[in-house]
């Protein structure tokens, strides 16, 4: 390491040193107060691990940490399923068509959030209303108030929309750089369709799917703004909550009006924790080291 | 098996990349498909692997039309010019795979059939490796087991020699050759190649432009090529052009063009006196470097590359160069006048207008 080499690493890690890891400290810092609204800026005293007794005591830590999961896992498995499918088939059809439709899908992305989620508590809306029930009562979908009697159902599908997309870009371009020779091979080798998906392609882009698998849960773990503009939570008492919102909720926002910064922390702590744990855990289960080769060129 | 292609045709839009090839494969026979690129050489392969479907025309294996059947159930191997052997499994599961796609055959018999093919081309030790751990030839050898190990009826091969360095080239050519002759299978092969067309095939099929062009021996294409384009696509160095004007003499027919005047013999003369314009075609090989004025035409030496087991000299005759091939011993400065002799039966005589054979 010399300094020119600082040099060129000095704009990039300064900016992530300010806005990362800086925050990450104070975070820390922070869960080891009581500060809160109440005791403002100049009673707040350490208060050692008592925020983190706390969250482990709470008589609603372990429902949160079920939804939270629940949440996690369900959305998982819909973003990289529904995502992978779209790829699949869009490869699998004229070209235009193809990219037609993947634009389509691109639609939740590039809508701003909070348009995307108050387009859902419309369609979501209930009897008379809503273009959920429009669409599902013919098929024999009881017509109902979506946010009050389903709110996961539409938990689910709003991030799911958003999430789908990201695995349907990654997922179609490593589809595409498989040869065609490939497929023509396994044709003529006697597989079928979804032989061919099963045994050439999925095996193929197995390193793009654990990309996506391990980025979408941490992801999801610390997303909440689409549960914050729709359900909020609810409906009743912590229904859709999970952890990140709750350490949001009692940290920044919540209905009692004491916004308790060094508890909501030492959430967000914990929530890192896990995260690095999970991701860890996922790396190791599909062998990353063993996808990743070495560089090409020669860096001296 | 028997392959009969009739009036095969395939349009990508509006470009016709196979027009209306009709061809016939005798059951055994192995061959080559060649022609510049963009000739739909490759194209007719995919028709006959069932990987496109002909636009129009039909395709017949044996006595049976297959343009409507799917490339696993028309009984063929193929040989990728790519290979594309599938890069996360080993060699055993690459050419196990079309036997694992089939129902009912079992574990054990998967295991002999592959180590019978892999022994066939020899890479029965490398069983266990992937293909990212082989050579262009062991990857070629394993394509081939793969293609084998199923006991298609019909082989195909895309360019199998196009990826391989020269040497290898020489030597998977032979062993292509003898193991399409041991198997006794029918198969086709495409290939840019001449040179490989001429050495493997046991008939080639000409392309140019869509259409089938010539379909013969190789010894015949290269002695009798029936158009002015096969006589230019092969041989190596490229047979010698050059207009000329065709009168009669004492009862036989002359070519004269600057510099070259060639009393053609009964044989290589066109028939009827209508035609009094040729272009006459010579290959390297028939024309001899002699003393000047003592063959059918004199100039000077333009260039001469030596080739080892001869020369290639280029002469100038006039406005126009011919090509001639010398022996190893052969020298002379450059710009000395020699003269050039004709074997004179070995001719060719092309209409100007249309590239037809004369004769």
């Amino acid at each position: 390491m010399n300094s020119t080499a600082l040099l060129f690493m000095g704009p990039a890690a300064l900016l992530v040193i300010l806005f990362f890891f800086v925050p990450v400290v104070i975070t820390l810092g922070l869960s080891l107060t009581d500060a809160a609204t109440a005791t403002g800026l100049s009673n707040w005293k350490w208060i050692g691990l008592d925020n983190y007794d706390q969250i482990a005591r709470g008589s609603f830590t372990m429902l949160i940490i079920r939804n939270t999961i629940f949440y996690v896992l369900v959305t998982l498995a819909f973003n990289v399923v529904v995502g992978l499918g779209i790829a699949l088939l869009s490869t699998h059809v004229e070209a235009k068509a193809g990219g037609f439709f993947r634009a389509l899908w691109l639609l939740p992305r590039i809508s701003p959030s909070a348009v995307y989620a108050i387009m859902w508590v419309w369609a979501a809306a209930a009897p008379p209303f809503g273009i959920m029930n429009d669409v599902l009562s013919p098929v024999g979908v009881a017509p109902r108030d979506w946010l009050n009697t389903d709110p996961w159902v539409i938990v689910i599908l709003v991030n799911g929309f958003v999430g789908a997309s990201l695995g349907m870009l990654v997922f179609t371009s490593a589809i595409n750089s498989i040869p065609e020779d490939l497929f023509r091979a396994a044709r003529v080798d006697g597989a079928s369709a979804w032989q061919i998906v099963r045994r050439i392609t999925l095996p193929l882009i197995r390193w793009p799917v654990l990309f996506v698998l391990v980025y979408q849960t941490m992801s999801l773990m610390a997303s909440y703004e689409y549960i914050l503009l729709t359900t909020n939570g609810g409906p009743g008492l912590y229904t859709t909550e999970v952890w990140s919102l709750w350490a949001f909720h009692t940290a920044l926002s919540n209905y009692y009006g004491n916004l308790e910064f060094g508890l909501g922390a030492a959430m967000a702590a914990g929530l890192v924790v896990i995260g690095l744990v999970v991701s860890f855990t996922m790396l190791r289960l599909f062998r990353f080291d063993e996808l990743v080769s070495d560089p090409r060129v020669e860096i001296t | 098996m028997r392959v009969v292609l009739q009036q095969l045709t395939k349009r990508f839009g509006a470009v016709t990349a196979v027009d209306a090839l009709d061809l016939e494969i005798k059951s055994g026979e192995f061959v080559g498909l060649l022609g510049p690129s963009g000739c739909g050489k490759t194209t007719t392969l995919l028709m006959i692997a069932g990987i496109y479907r002909p636009t129009g025309g039909a395709i017949v294996f044996g006595d049976h039309r297959v343009e409507h059947l799917m490339p696993k159930d028309r009984g063929i191997g193929m040989v990728f010019q790519s290979y594309a052997l599938y890069p996360h499994m080993t060699v055993a599961q690459n050419i196990g795979f079309p036997l694992a796609m089939r129902r009912g055959v079992a574990g054990d018999e998967i295991t002999r059939r592959v180590r019978e093919a892999a022994a066939l081309v020899h890479v029965d030790g490398l069983l266990a490796r992937k293909p990212a751990q082989l050579s262009g030839g062991q990857q070629q050898r394993v394509a081939l087991a793969r293609a084998l190990v199923k006991r298609p009826d019909i082989l195909l091969l895309d360019e199998p020699l196009s990826n391989l360095d020269a040497r290898l080239r020489h030597e998977m050519r032979g062993e292509i050759k003898r193991l399409q002759k041991e198997v006794g299978i029918t198969a086709i092969f495409v290939t840019h190649d001449q040179l490989e067309a001429l050495t493997m095939a046991d008939r080639v099929a000409l392309m140019s432009d869509a259409r089938l062009q010539a379909y013969a021996t190789p010894k015949e294409l290269y002695e009798r090529p029936v158009n002015q384009f096969v006589a230019e696509f092969i041989g190596s160095p490229p047979m010698n052009f050059f207009a000329a004007e065709l009168g009669r003499r004492n009862g036989s027919v002359l070519a004269t063009a600057q510099g070259i005047e060639i009393e053609l013999p009964p044989a290589r003369a066109p028939r009827g006196d209508g035609q009094r314009q040729a272009t006459v075609g010579i290959r390297p090989e028939h024309l001899a470097i002699v003393a000047p004025g003592a063959g059918h035409a004199n100039g000077e030496i333009y260039v001469i590359e030596p080739m080892g087991r001869e020369q290639i000299v280029d002469v100038q005759i006039g406005e126009r160069r011919l090509r001639a091939i010398a022996p190893p011993g052969f020298s002379a400065p450059l710009g000395a006048s020699v003269g050039l002799r004709a074997a004179v039966d070995q001719l060719h005589l092309f209409d100007p207008a249309g590239g037809e054979r004369l004769a």
